[in-house]
């Protein structure tokens, strides 16, 4: 089974916004749950503002972008149990838990497009964990050995917040 | 060497450790959307505090190789602050080894992260 999910279909599905919503489409869904996601790279994010000496993209963002991806294998996986659930109108919020054997190899610049390779190996009610490769072209330039996300509604992370932009 | 997503208020650093206190403010530019009406300060970017302060006390041509765990174990939101502890543990090895402990201001630990960088 293939699938595609475009930008409107991914802001459909997670809370975050622009500039740190940083999937921009879904290329495949695999049967096990499994995708692949793209997100381009622009010298025109925020991080690139000061014109820094270096324009290698920084390696929180593409961990960042790799783990949306995974929340979004995740949360089409489990969509028959509560499809609606982010866009319900309930605030719930996909946070990171961990990371285990990370390994950073090459590098993103401006101009290339950055393609995750997402397996969802685990789903438990509340919980996910993934694991994955990422690449440029054929060039890996990181890999991801297990990834742990938890969903959590707003009143378990700090105070209420002023208007929920989901949606 | 990536860093500098977060700005730390204060950084003290010796010749073993580094220690950082951010405090994360109610907006900015990536905290905007993470999230939308609840700034929550994004678990990645522990990693950049991390890499932030590796390059404070070793210098810019150090570069992040690997993350073998990280655990974000509370949020910490948009008003609140932590402190980030930061062991090197091999400063001449390649790959150099680190460790860091980051504690939120109310006590609980927020993050702990262990990394190896490499030498340009």
């Amino acid at each position: 089974m293939t699938g595609m999910l475009d930008h409107g279909g991914i802001r459909a599905l997670l809370p975050q916004r622009y500039p740190m919503l940083l999937v921009d489409r879904i290329v495949e869904v695999r049967p096990d749950g499994g995708l692949t996601a793209i997100k381009a790279i622009s010298a025109t994010e925020p991080c690139y503002r000061a014109s820094p000496p270096d324009d290698t993209y920084p390696v929180a963002l593409l961990i960042e972008s790799f783990g949306q991806a995974a929340a979004i294998a995740w949360l089409l996986w489990d969509k028959d149990d509560d499809p609606g659930r982010i866009a319900s109108g309930r605030p719930l919020f996909p946070l990171f838990a961990g990371l285990r054997d990370v390994r950073i190899s090459g590098t993103a610049h401006p101009g290339d497009v950055v393609r995750h390779e997402v397996r969802l190996d685990h789903v438990m009610d509340g919980a996910a964990c993934a694991s994955g490769r990422v690449l440029v072209g054929d060039r890996v330039i990181a890999t991801v050995g297990e990834l742990l996300a938890v969903i959590r509604p707003a009143a378990a992370i700090g105070p209420a917040p002023v208007g929920h932009g989901v949606g | 060497m990536n860093g500098a997503l977060c700005v730390p208020a204060e950084i003290d650093v010796t010749p073993a450790t580094v220690t950082t206190r951010i405090v994360v403010p109610q907006t900015g530019v990536y905290l905007d959307g993470h999230f939308p009406g609840m700034v929550v300060f994004p678990g990645v970017f522990f990693v950049d505090a991390l890499c932030d302060a590796v390059a404070a006390a070793l210098g810019d041509t150090v570069e992040l190789r690997a993350l073998p765990s990280a655990r974000f174990s509370a949020p910490v939101v948009a008003g609140a602050e932590f402190r980030m502890t930061l062991t090197i543990d091999t400063p001449d090895d390649d790959p150099i080894t680190v460790r860091a402990r980051c504690v939120r201001g109310d006590g609980r630990e927020c993050a702990r992260l262990s990394a190896r960088f490499g030498r340009r």
